[in-house]
């Protein structure tokens, strides 16, 4: 959102020219920050980056040129960012601005004594009806613009004095409105100026010029009929005058009539509630102050409202530099709140005759500059409101005691409603609490002799439009989330604790384990301690003799003496138990048969089952040649190919991979391909099948377990260890057919029962 | 030229020409090619026997770490340490010492160490598969009670009674010897398909350099 540098309407952003006014709009209006340079949006205070503030705390003055100060181009820092060298040199003339008058600030008095320079009104502050009114129409002669307080106290003196005022009065007008100023001005501020048109003629120099030195009697005719409620809300707001000009309608050095006060009163019965709290003080102060006002002869002049006009003036109460709202007073300039406190005393406590000339010194100083430059519409207004305007003129005796509260009438005026962008701005409680003593002056760098340019933190904390109060809940959320991270990190690294597996395990669970252990060692130990026992053991089972064992015995039966047989012992100690009984039938055969043995292996172990099968199974005193050869397949193709040709390849394994290699590699062989027996587990029996197909012919015969062994035993009638363990595995597998029925059967009938209930 | 040095380079020489070689010596009669794919794979061999070792370092040093640090389960990394040694040591002894009664001796203590203490440690264990398993049957029904969960339970009763068929209950052997023959032998057959397929992929990948897992670039 841009706003409009002349009239103030808000426009959207990327707008080239104002939709209400046509006025050029700058193409992007930012904040430079002259500390860090960087662009901040406009309305901000402080630097989104470095804190550091970005508008200036006291307004530039105009007398600065006579200093031989470099000229203010434009007070304001909002400055388009495409001219590079024009924002610095911007941000430093506001700087250098505010170091000369942060330096100044020990020489008030002095600047009061120096002459006027005319103060040049915005636009849209000038259409404003009280204001344009004045401006337009009175001549430079008038009196100077005072704040209302403090030209009641210039009527209270002598009108010597009251020419005096201007002088003194007379503060140095910066050369035009900062922009932050006019940036919160609310499109309101155009529709006075659809209802005042004379003021919209009145040249900005003319409005400019301080209405103090205008006569009264001049300034009464040329004040049109400004309608209080043409006022914009947002003005009666940040000017606390407003309650004091019923007061200021009736000074003694006023030739306003006194029926033209009501009319310049604006609508105080519109003011918010929030504005309503900040007013209190202000309607209290001549109830304070009234006392020391007594004892001059103007303090005993009846109030305003009762008293017939003319005697309403002096009774005027005197509002107190404490009146200002604190929250003004914290964004005003350092210097406006230096002279307040010395300028209260002199003004409740000299006598009319010596504070008329004293009165002027203390009364600018009171007035913060920067409120002053933004307050010519309530100062002028007793001066526009000289010319009877019949239509106000009933709105008289409707005033009411307390000034500036529920002067005029509320019927006749608009309800206003506070705008949002206004409502952003009142302050917070805490904001308001927190008041600054002291802004540091800084020592160093180049802000060495300023004050208050970066906020000594938290002193106090001008609301910001842009500032969004977060959620308490949040906040309490964070803290929560930090303090927990926080004791996490404080707390010492404990090694995870192991659950023991019996914690997780239920009785029924238990119960389980131990059943199914129980009935396994039942049937193998048993089994296996019978043939120690005296009383026989019936047999329970008898081998089955299949395609496979056949064409194994058979093909060994035709090994004659002298013959080559390569054994590979592709097997471990771990599957040695199963695997040994697989290969003793068939070595005892080869044996038998007088086949020349040849023990091989692609893994290391394979040699030492080997020698400890055939040592028990064998003449003990005979070698067999052993080799072992790693490289899987590789492996297998060298063992082969240094084993020359033998008559016959047996292959024990539990694994298909050296199965695969065996087959493979013999296939390849150059010569006719030697049999193959294998000897494999059980388990892999579902492997080696597609070897032993018939039509593949890739695997002569095969023995398959602890069954297949005992096949072999059978069909060579010579019952071994096989056989013998044949009982244990046949009664073993029963077992578990057994607890896996069990289990079926108790989970179903379980599972039903549950179900019913 | 740094990628191509970087990326290309090794891969041909430690990929693409080894694997070829060895490709063709298994592919050609030719005794030079055979020659050279034997030399290659011992070559591998070696470098694995070097792995293995760097492993044995490996293994000493995190246990010993253990045991220096007193860290939680130190107890048992001295177990495997010890045990380690007394496994190593003797044939290490072995192919050291000549004499043929020391001889003996360690060819005594490797095999009573093979014989009872590493072939039943590895019964044992398979013994502990067939007791999870057993129990994994019993609970079947508990954690999944459908029709395909009674027909596993079927099929691996019938495989397990035709395996050592009872007397009277020879009929069981046939119904095993189908089970296996036919729908096992089916299913056998798919994977080892599937294993070959991904197997020459594999090898072509790697020979192509298209699958670099012997470097990091």
């Amino acid at each position: 959102m841009i706003h409009c540098p002349k009239c103030g309407t808000p426009n959207p952003r990327g707008s080239r020219f104002c939709k209400e006014c046509g006025e050029p709009l700058p193409l992007r209006t930012a904040l430079r920050c002259p500390m860090c340079s960087t662009m901040n949006p406009v309305g901000n205070v402080y630097c989104d980056m470095c804190q550091a503030r970005l508008i200036p705390m006291a307004a530039p003055r105009s007398e600065e040129p006579e200093r031989e100060q470099p000229p203010l181009e434009e007070p304001s820092p909002a400055i388009p960012p495409s001219e590079e060298e024009g924002e610095g040199q911007e941000a430093a003339d506001w700087l250098g601005q505010l170091r000369a008058s942060a330096m100044e600030e020990s020489e008030v008095p002095d600047t009061l004594e120096e002459p006027v320079e005319p103060v040049e009104i915005p636009d849209w502050l000038r259409e404003m009806g009280p204001v344009g009114a004045d401006t337009g129409t009175q001549p430079p002669e008038e009196p100077p613009f005072v704040e209302p307080r403090f030209e009641e106290e210039t009527q209270r003196a002598p009108s010597p004095a009251a020419e005096e005022a201007p002088g003194r009065l007379q503060e140095p007008a910066p050369a035009d409105l900062p922009d932050w100023l006019r940036e919160i001005a609310p499109p309101e501020a155009e529709t006075p100026s659809k209802i005042a048109p004379p003021e919209a003629e009145a040249p900005p120099s003319e409005t400019a010029p301080p209405t103090a030195e205008a006569p009264p009697e001049e300034a009464a005719p040329a004040a049109p009929a400004p309608a209080p409620a043409e006022v914009p809300d947002w003005l009666h707001e940040i000017a606390p005058p407003e309650a004091e000009t019923p007061l200021e309608a009736a000074p003694p050095t006023a030739e306003a009539p006194p029926e033209e006060a009501a009319p310049a009163a604006p609508a105080p019965a519109e003011v918010p509630d929030w504005l309503r709290e900040i007013a209190p003080p202000e309607a209290e102060a001549p109830s304070k102050i009234a006392p020391p006002e007594e004892e001059t002869p103007l303090e005993a002049a009846p109030p305003t409202v009762e008293a017939p006009p003319e005697e309403a003036a002096p009774a005027a109460p005197v509002p107190a530099p404490a009146e200002v709202p604190d929250w003004l007073r914290e964004i005003a300039p350092p210097e406006a709140e230096a002279p307040p406190s010395e300028a209260a005393p002199p003004t409740a406590e000299a006598p009319p005759e010596e504070a008329a000339p004293a009165a002027p010194v203390p009364a600018p100083a009171e007035v913060p500059d920067w409120l002053r430059e933004i307050a010519p519409p309530e100062a002028e207004t007793p001066l526009e409101a000289a010319p009877p305007i019949p239509a106000l003129e009933g709105m008289a005796p409707a005033l009411p005691t307390e000034p500036g509260i529920e002067i005029g009438k509320p019927e006749e005026l608009a309800p206003a409603a506070i705008p949002d962008w206004l409502e952003a701005l009142r302050p917070r409680p805490e904001a308001v609490t927190e008041v600054a003593e002291e802004e540091p002056v800084e020592t160093e760098g180049l802000l060495a002799g300023l004050r208050g340019v970066l906020p000594a933190v938290p002193a106090f904390q001008v609301p910001s439009v842009r500032e969004e109060a977060r959620p308490p809940e949040a906040r309490e959320a964070s803290i929560a989330r930090a303090q927990l991270l926080q004791s996490l990190l404080a707390r010492p690294a404990e090694a995870p604790q192991v659950k023991a597996g019996k914690q997780g395990i239920s009785m029924g669970e238990r119960i389980q384990r131990w059943l199914v252990a129980a009935v396994l060692l039942t049937a193998t130990v048993a089994v296996l301690i019978a043939p120690t026992i005296p009383v026989s053991v019936p047999t329970l089972t008898q081998p089955v003799i299949s395609s496979g064992v056949t064409r194994a015995h058979e093909t060994i039966q035709d090994i004659g003496i002298e013959n080559s047989v390569l054994v590979a012992f592709e097997y471990g100690p771990s599957e040695a138990d199963e695997l040994n009984l697989v290969a003793e039938p068939i070595l005892r055969h080869l044996l038998d048969q007088g086949a020349q043995i040849s023990v091989v292996s692609t893994r290391p172990q394979g040699l030492a089952v080997a020698e400890g099968l055939l040592s028990t199974i064998g003449p003990s005193d005979q070698r067999y040649p052993r080799r072992y050869k790693p490289g899987d397949a590789t492996g297998v193709s060298n063992l082969l190919a240094d084993a020359g040709n033998p008559s016959l390849i047996f292959v024990v394994t539990a694994r298909p991979g050296p199965l695969r290699w065996w087959v493979e590699q013999a296939r390849s062989l150059p010569d006719e391909p030697p049999p193959v027996v294998g000897g494999v587990s059980a388990a892999l029996e579902s492997a080696a099948s597609p070897y032993l197909d018939a039509n593949a012919g890739q695997i002569t015969g095969a023995i398959h377990g602890l069954s297949g062994a005992a096949a072999y035993e059978a069909l060579r009638s010579s019952p071994g260890q096989a056989h013998r363990r044949l009982n244990t595995l046949a009664l073993g597998h029963a077992a578990i057919v057994g607890l896996m029925i069990l289990g079926a059967a108790f989970y179903t009938l379980g599972g039903l029962h549950g179900r019913a209930k | 030229m740094t990628k191509l040095i970087r990326r290309w380079i090794p891969s041909l020489l430690f990929a693409t020409l080894p694997g070829l070689t060895v490709l063709a010596g298994y592919l050609s009669p030719d005794p030079v090619l055979g020659y050279l794919r034997d030399r290659l794979v011992e070559g591998a061999v070696i470098v694995a026997a070097f792995a293995f070792l760097l492993g044995a370092f490996n293994i000493l040093r995190v246990h010993g770490g253990k045991i220096g640090h007193r860290e939680q389960g130190w107890p048992y990394s001295l177990v495997l340490l010890i045990a380690m040694m007394v496994a190593w040591i003797p044939p290490l002894l072995q192919s050291l010492v000549q004499r043929p009664q020391v001889q003996e001796t360690l060819d005594d203590v490797t095999h009573a160490l093979f014989n009872y203490v590493i072939g039943p440690a590895g019964a044992s264990l398979a013994a502990l598969v067939v007791f999870t398993l057993t129990l994994s049957a019993f609970r079947l029904m508990r954690v999944r009670r459908s029709a395909g969960a009674v027909l596993f339970l079927l099929i691996v009763a019938l495989v397990l009674l035709g395996s050592a068929p009872f007397i009277g209950l020879e009929w069981l052997a046939n119904v095993r010897d189908w089970i296996i023959n036919v729908p096992g032998m089916a299913g056998m057959r798919g994977l080892l398909l599937g294993v070959a397929l991904g197997t020459v992929i594999t090898a072509l990948r790697v020979l192509f350099t298209s699958h670099r897992p012997h470097s990091e670039f």
